[in-house]
């Protein structure tokens, strides 16, 4: 094989000496015309994106100081991501993958929860003798992130369902999600509801079988589940699960939703 | 610099990239339209930067979406990794491109980046209506949840769509002789 270098082509050498003619004949390296565009193109570029940073950085720093405000009324305080929680009674079973079959859990002893909300403060969920609802929330969950302001202004508008105690359980944390802390959420939806923080690994939630969020659980006064629903709900059906609560009826009940202001072969008052 | 902050960089160097996107577009239709007006001239000055650019918007893209995973701690879901699967081999292939000044890329480039076009788009909608697949949540990372949302309706699949629609253009703006 030989190490001689190989010679160019003719036409390379032609192109190359047109190539510099041209540049003499241009002048000096300065660009002109046409060629200019890209520079001006890019120096525009270039501007835009230190505008955007600059703009990101002013926007965002304006943001933090205004979002401490916390709305009047609120009853979630505290800074807490997750609490301790003991369980007392036997684990619900997860609710069955077509909706329209008997939930398991319907008939049940809802399992007793003694945890604490987002400041410490201990937290009971059951063995009170009232009618209880109660509200899965995961902060990272669009749904529920619809579905608490949707219940707020109910609550702001009409008040509270009468005779049914309301409780939320915040579950499934994770810092690497969007919305988190869960806390300054609520807070920030001036969420009125008393809420208990469920453990990392999601005790409270385990407990009750939850299969996806939001997560609601009817209990009646005797302790007993009479529904349980997943997904958002309109205020009409959220108010038909409070009123089943209230009402304590459990015969054939199912993981569907019911017509609202009916439960299964009972009459009760109906929702607002 | 702050997620949020860096989030609203993002949301902004995207719609950048649809300006480009649009402009690219709309030089590329005006001088097919007229070849001799100032359009064609203006073409003619920055086609040599499109493979550039190109490459520059799938490399921020690659970065941006290796800033959320890897620092920001956010779960990519499954959609997620479906335009991660088209955007990362444009951040290598287009680079290569543009050094070798090879515009003959575009025939692998541009089916790469329309499908995930398709894809984002189709995020981009999941995210912006998350009752259109259901109305709960699992308990794993769902395609709906939005780890971003600024201005109202940039996610992070838009500022993917925004990329994937500016690598579009401007491989779509070279003459098809080069």
């Amino acid at each position: 094989m030989s190490n001689r270098p190989r010679p160019t082509p003719r036409s390379a050498v032609a192109r190359s000496a047109a190539e510099q003619r041209r540049r003499q004949a241009a002048g000096p390296s300065a660009p002109t015309g046409r060629g200019r565009v890209p520079f001006v193109v890019g120096g525009v570029l270039a501007a835009v994106v230190l505008l955007a940073l600059l703009v990101a950085v002013r926007v965002t720093a304006t943001d933090t100081t205004a979002g401490q405000a916390r709305p009047s009324g609120t009853v979630v305080r505290g800074e807490h991501v997750y609490g301790d929680v003991r369980v007392s009674g036997q684990a619900l079973p997860a609710p069955p993958e077509d909706p329209t079959a008997v939930d398991p859990a319907v008939g049940q002893a809802a399992p007793v929860l003694t945890g604490e909300d987002f400041a410490g403060r201990e937290v009971r969920i059951g063995g009170d003798g009232q009618p209880t609802l109660v509200l899965f929330v995961a902060h990272w969950c669009p749904h529920c992130q619809k579905e608490v302001p949707l219940l707020q202004a109910e609550f702001d508008t009409h008040g509270k369902p009468p005779g049914v105690r309301l409780v939320t359980v915040s579950t499934s944390a994770t810092a690497d999600r969007p919305n988190f802390p869960p806390a300054a959420w609520l807070v920030r939806e001036g969420w009125t509801v008393e809420t208990l923080a469920d453990t990392q690994a999601g005790k409270a939630a385990n407990a009750f079988g939850i299969g996806g969020f939001p997560f609601f659980v009817a209990i009646d006064r005797s302790g007993t589940v009479v529904a349980r629903r997943s997904g958002e709900l309109p205020i009409s059906e959220f108010l038909g699960l409070a009123d089943r609560a209230r009402a304590g009826s459990t015969a054939g009940t199912t993981g569907s939703p019911s017509p609202p202001g009916t439960t299964a072969g009972t009459a009760v008052p109906p929702g607002r | 610099m702050s997620v949020e902050t860096a989030s609203v960089f993002l949301s902004l160097l995207a719609l950048l990239a649809l300006a480009i996107a649009a402009a690219s577009v709309v030089l590329t239709e005006v001088a097919a339209r007229r070849p001799d007006g100032a359009a064609a001239e203006v073409l003619v000055g920055v086609r040599p930067m499109a493979l550039p650019l190109a490459w520059a918007i799938a490399t921020v893209a690659t970065l941006g979406s290796l800033y959320y995973s890897e620092i920001a701690h956010f779960t990519p879901c499954k959609l997620c990794w479906y335009q991660r699967i088209a955007m990362y081999p444009l951040a290598v292939i287009l680079g290569l491109a543009a050094i070798r000044r090879d515009r003959s890329v575009r025939a692998y480039a541009m089916p790469v980046a329309g499908i995930g076009l398709v894809v984002a788009l189709y995020h981009s909608w999941l995210q912006a209506n998350p009752d259109s697949s259901s109305t709960f949540c699992t308990l794993e990372a769902p395609c709906t949840t939005r780890h971003v949302w600024e201005l109202g309706f940039v996610s992070i699949p838009f500022m993917a769509a925004c990329g994937f629609a500016a690598v579009l253009a401007l491989l779509a703006s070279g003459a098809p002789d080069e």
